[in-house]
């Protein structure tokens, strides 16, 4: 033998070598790159979504206008909201407790939506009691509560 | 091996780069994430504190015109937006809650007004309003509109001072907090309205009179707004007046507030003297201890120091002597004065009162002194009726049961003893009258009774005899009673069976069995027959029985046994057997008329007539010679009548008087009637028995039995022993005008002129009181005996009201200065009515004959400056064509007259009307006064003293005190031990005790113009002259608090 040209030999297979990594690398990265994003993507997706719902439960504003308590028989309490926020809201239940014999009046009130600006109403049968303090919890469908408490 | 390593580093090098975007883009969308979240929450919280910073505040609410006035201030950094206003009515809660949109915006420090103007809701300024504005960011502010009435607030009322003295103001502040739990504005703040009539309720406690006059407030009217914290005040002045301990209550509220959110305070009069509060009050009675109020301003008949000479008025008792003076109030208009002074005084609004003491005339002015025989108004309703001319046997009784005199047999031939087996009969010998037996001797007792004066047919009542017992007897007897049966009984004769033989009556009366007579002379009921009534009546209903007839009653057995009887006294003046009988005219009892207070024509008392048996009857038979006797003319009877049914079939005598012959109808006579039938009046007169030629009569042509009032005056006229004997008849109705006058008729022919009625007379029956009886009224009975009224006098008789309106006065109380210029007309009283009260004959100075007459006036509130004078005035009115007044007399000053003489009595002033005392310098000056209490006094030298302050010159004149009830009357401001030991008061001794409702008397030294003790060594005393006289009284009482007191007696004259 002889020595014949080994370095002919040698040449080819760090080329192959070179375009197997080169390959591998590429694809790995790309697989990689792909799934980042591709991961990415689907959180931010969530996180936007969650994003948004914190920031509107942060923008809903409501103030408790007025209390008037109807003496005329069956007694109620008239409850005037005002949507003081920058977003509309939807109110979903309306709490009324006197904290004193654990009488709670609650009405459910589904997708009451109030604009930004706008006032809603609501009468409420209750049998409030002179000087007796009630509290009223408003909760809004992003499960914001706000709560008053008056006195007739 | 290069090689290798090369590729090997890109390998890492592209993995890193790798690494790196993918972390790089992570991190990038969470820092892009996180941002915007930040992003928002920031401006979350840029809105939160937006709302924070915001603020605003309701400035002003007013309801001008029923809409809202509201001013609202930015007083925040950020521009606002009222949104929404919310409205509630506090006052009507079934108002609900109004919601009204505005959108108005408000700058930074600015305001926004008007409000609510534009709203559709009509506000009422009476009621109370919650107001909430909420802005755009949601914050809310809320104020109330005339509404404390959620919950009461924090008020205090306070007097300033509390204790004042009368006429001084006091200021009165209600101070208002809102302290409300909601820390809620209140608006429009004011004192409720209601309260009172100046936003404030008073009530007083007087002791007499006293008052708390509004002068200011409430200032301010409102508050416009008022936070919570804040103090509004509000501000009253009120005069008070009265009397020590007389207190005001002031009590205020709030407008809309809660009924109980008030506050009170009290005021209370208390003389405060040199700023110390004395507890005991020291008042005048000046000069003298008189006993009156100071609102007691009695008439003297002083004229000194008053204008044009007028009478005096002060509150000073009567010093006029026992008889003051008489005022003709018809010839005399009197005028009383004040004295005036140098306080002013006032008087609060009330009632004052004229208290006159007054005689009422009798007569007519025509008619005065022309001496009435009689007169009988009927205003007190006795009985029996008196003669207001004071004469007993003119006076009057009712008709009804007549009591015979007794008669007693005192003639030895009227009582007799016949023996029943014999008939022999003693008039004489026998001592003793034996009923029926004489020890064993039967008889018959004869009783003869001379002038038995009961009427024939007359109605008896009741008959008795009396015997007196002559022995003591027991025995068992019983006797029997008749009359003899004739017309007038015979005299007894001794002839025998002469008693027996006579005709006895068919009546009897069994007596016994007689009770024992235990004792000789007794005059009981054991020695009185039973009643024999039956038995007189029989014998009086005998056709022939006159009155004053003989009468004889027989006594005889009645189943007595032999020996026993009853012994009776015989004819004697004192113990013989006596006749008693009581009768009546005709069946029934008769009797007085029905008296009525207001039943007369002029609304005074007079009597009703039942036309059956009612009549009046003079008490005595009329003598001839007498007053109420009808002799010869003139004769004038005057009367007032009103029937109660027209006239029947029977003549009505109104009037009459009857005499000689048989009444009614054959005797002389003399009526005033009203015809049967007819009712027209008659007056008719007989001076001869009824004879037609004896006999004249007036006659009207009218009919009078209508049930109206009418006068009738009936006049007999013509000298005496003259023959032109006329009657004249007047007619009068109730008006004044006259209705009839009937004149001269003469009598036919006959010179007998003489009326002899010398029996009774009679109101409203015939003049036999058995018929011709009256059916009506009848008042105001007048008669004269000798005079014939004319026309013009019966005419001015006939418009006299002897009822409420008798006399006329007119009233004026006015104020005038010092010399009795008008300044002020205060009262005018015209035509006040005086009644009329029966003098009874009185004179001028009978002080029983005077009646009080009080008349009201009300000025209101008087005040008097110094120098001005009250004056009381008195006009009379005269009479009119169809009212006569009777002339009107007023004692004033009169010191015996009780209570008290005339006066004027006013409100309680605040300080005594001057007085017109008078100091004599002869005398020892001294002053009562009086110690209204509440506590016991003395007095003290140092500050005591009487100034007298001079009205011309300019020296005043003052006295020292020297003792205090001193009664040394030697001098009462000796030093000797007589005085000295007791009442002396001086620098090392105070005055006596002075007790609660007693009165002291101070003594002073000389009145000098360098007051001392000693006059010698003293100033220069003082001249006579007019001063203003003070006195200081210096003293302290039982709770030590001391006192100076100076009391103003106004005007005195010091005299010489």
């Amino acid at each position: 033998m002889g020595w014949c040209n080994n370095r002919s030999r040698r040449g080819l297979s760090t080329v192959v070598t070179g375009v197997i990594m080169l390959s591998a690398v590429a694809v790995l990265g790309t697989a990689i790159v792909a799934w980042s994003n591709s991961n990415l993507f689907a959180n931010q997706q969530v996180l936007n979504t969650q994003l948004a719902t914190n920031v509107n439960k942060i923008k809903e504003s409501i103030v408790i206008e007025n209390v008037w308590f109807n003496q005329t028989a069956p007694k109620s309490i008239n409850i005037t909201l005002n949507n003081v926020g920058t977003i509309g809201l939807n109110v979903t239940s309306i709490k009324i407790d006197n904290e004193t014999d654990g009488d709670v009046d609650q009405t459910n009130q589904t997708n009451d939506a109030v604009l930004p600006g706008k006032t809603k109403s609501y009468a409420i049968k209750f049998d409030w009691q002179t000087n007796i303090p009630v509290k009223i919890f408003i909760t809004t469908l992003r499960d914001n509560i706000f709560t008053t408490e008056d006195s007739p | 091996m290069r090689g290798r390593k090369g590729l090997s580093s890109v390998v890492g090098t592209v993995f890193s780069i790798i690494a790196l975007v993918t972390v790089v883009t992570y991190v990038t969308y969470s820092m892009n994430t996180l941002q915007q979240f930040n992003q928002e929450v920031m401006t979350k919280n840029t809105e939160i504190i937006d709302q924070a910073k915001e603020e605003f505040s309701v400035v002003k609410a007013t309801i001008p015109n029923n809409k809202f006035n509201i001013t609202v201030q930015n007083t925040g950094e950020l521009p606002i937006n009222i949104a929404r206003i919310w409205i509630s009515n506090k006052t009507d809660p079934s108002w609900g809650t109004a919601k009204y949109d505005v959108n108005i915006p408000v700058s930074p420090g600015k305001v926004a007004t008007n409000i609510g103007q534009n709203i559709a809701l009509t506000a009422l300024s009476t009621q109370a309003y919650e107001i909430k504005m909420t802005t755009e960011r949601g914050n809310e502010d809320e104020v109330l509109i005339n509404s404390p009435s959620q919950e009461p607030l924090y008020l205090q009322l306070h007097a300033l001072p509390e204790a004042i003295s009368t006429e001084f103001t006091t200021t009165i502040l209600l101070t208002v907090t809102n302290n409300m739990s909601n820390n809620n504005m209140l608006l429009n703040v004011a004192p409720d309205p209601t309260d009172g009539t100046d936003s404030i309720s008073v009530t007083t406690v007087c002791a007499t009179t006293c008052s708390a006059t509004w002068k200011s407030g409430p200032t301010p009217a409102s508050y416009p707004s008022l936070k919570y914290g804040d103090t509004a005040t509000f501000k009253w002045i009120y005069e008070i007046q009265g009397s020590p301990d007389d207190t005001a209550t002031f009590t205020a509220s709030l407008e809309n507030g809660i009924a109980s959110n008030t506050a009170s305070a009290v005021a209370t009069v208390t003389d405060v003297i040199s700023a110390l509060e004395a507890g005991s009050a020291i008042t005048s009675k000046g000069l003298t201890a008189s006993t009156l109020g100071d609102d007691v301003l009695l008439f003297h008949l002083e004229t000194d120091r008053t204008p044009s000479a007028r009478y005096q008025m002060y509150s000073g008792s009567a010093d006029g002597g026992s008889n003051g003076l008489k005022i003709d109030l018809d010839t005399t208009n009197p005028r009383f004065f004040t004295n005036n002074g140098t306080d002013t005084i006032d008087t609060p609004t009330g009632n004052w009162v004229a208290s006159l003491k007054v005689q009422s005339e009798a007569m007519p002015p025509i008619l005065v002194g022309d001496s009435e025989s009689m007169i009988f108004h009927f205003d007190d309703g006795g009985a029996n009726p008196d003669n207001s001319q004071a004469s007993s046997t003119r006076d009057l009784e009712g008709c009804g049961p007549y009591t015979m005199t007794p008669i007693r047999i005192t003639a030895d031939a009227d009582d007799g003893e016949e023996v029943v087996s014999t008939g022999a009969v003693d008039l004489t010998s026998s001592g003793d009258l034996e009923m029926p037996y004489d020890g064993s001797t039967l008889q018959i007792v004869g009783l003869r009774f001379t002038g038995v004066t009961v009427p024939q047919g007359a109605t008896i009542q009741s008959a008795f005899i009396q015997f007196s017992a002559d022995e003591v007897q027991q025995g068992t007897t019983t006797v029997r009673i008749r009359g003899q049966a004739a017309d007038n009984a015979a005299a007894f004769t001794t002839t025998a069976f002469d008693i027996s033989a006579r005709a006895d009556t068919t009546a009897a009366v069994t007596w016994g069995p007689i009770p024992g007579w235990d004792q000789i002379g007794e005059q009981g009921p054991d020695q009185k027959t039973p009643d024999i009534k039956t038995v007189i009546q029989e014998i009086v209903n005998r056709a022939g029985w006159v009155s004053g007839n003989y009468m004889v009653i027989t006594v005889d057995n009645s189943g007595t046994a032999s020996g026993n009887r009853r012994t009776a006294d015989i004819a004697s003046t004192t113990v013989g057997p006596q006749l008693q009988i009581t009768w009546t005219p005709q069946a029934g009892s008769g009797g007085p008329p029905t008296w009525s207070s207001t039943g007369g024509p002029h609304v005074s008392g007079a009597f009703s007539f039942d036309g059956v048996n009612d009549c009046f009857r003079s008490v005595n038979n009329v003598a001839s010679g007498d007053a109420n006797h009808i002799d010869v003319e003139p004769d004038t009877t005057a009367l007032w009548f009103k029937t109660a049914a027209a006239v029947g079939a029977t003549e009505q005598h109104l009037v009459s008087w009857g005499g000689d012959g048989t009444c009614p109808g054959s005797c002389d006579y003399y009526k005033i009637a009203l015809e049967a039938n007819t009712g027209k009046v008659i007056f008719s007169y007989s001076t001869s028995l009824g004879v037609a030629a004896s006999t004249n009569t007036c006659k009207s042509i009218n009919e009078y039995d209508n049930g109206n009032w009418y006068q009738v005056v009936a006049v007999r006229e013509g000298p005496p022993g003259g023959d032109n004997n006329e009657c004249n008849l007047y007619i009068t109705d109730i008006n004044g005008n006259d209705a009839e006058a009937v004149v001269n008729q003469n009598l036919p022919g006959d010179s007998t002129y003489n009326v002899d009625s010398n029996g009774r007379w009679y109101i409203g029956s015939n003049e036999a009181e058995n018929g011709n009886f009256f059916n009506g009224y009848i008042d105001d009975v007048i008669h004269w005996n000798s005079k014939a009224l004319d026309a013009t006098e019966s005419d001015q008789l006939s418009k006299v009201n002897y009822g409420t309106q008798a006399h006329k006065l007119n009233f004026y109380l006015d104020k005038t200065d010092k010399n009795g210029v008008f300044v002020q007309n205060l009262v005018t009283d015209l035509n006040v009515a005086i009644p009329f009260k029966d003098p009874r004959g009185g004179t001028d100075n009978d002080d029983s004959t005077y009646y009080v007459f009080n008349r009201t006036l009300t000025p209101g509130a008087v005040t008097l400056t110094p120098n001005q004078r009250l004056n009381f005035s008195i006009n009379w009115v005269d009479s009119t064509s169809t009212w006569q007044a009777l002339q009107l007399d007023m004692k004033i000053d009169d010191q015996d007259m009780t209570p008290l003489p005339s006066f004027l009595q006013t409100t309680k002033p605040s300080v005594p009307f001057p007085s017109y005392f008078v100091y004599d310098k002869s005398n020892r000056l001294s002053v009562y006064v009086y110690n209204v209490g509440p506590y016991g006094s003395w007095f003290v030298y140092q500050g005591t003293r009487a100034v007298f302050d001079s009205s011309t010159s300019g020296t005043s004149y003052a006295a020292i005190i020297c003792s205090v009830n001193s009664t040394y009357s030697t001098d009462f401001c000796s030093t000797s031990t007589s005085n000295n030991g007791a009442w002396m008061v001086n620098e090392h001794r105070d005055s006596i005790f002075v007790p609660v409702n007693k009165i002291a008397r101070i003594f002073f030294w000389s009145i000098q113009d360098r007051p001392d003790n000693d006059q010698a060594t003293g100033g220069t005393l003082i001249p006579a002259g007019e001063y203003d006289m003070t006195v200081f009284i210096d003293g302290y009482d039982e709770k030590g608090q001391k006192f100076l007191r100076n009391l103003s007696l106004g005007r005195v004259r010091v005299q010489d």
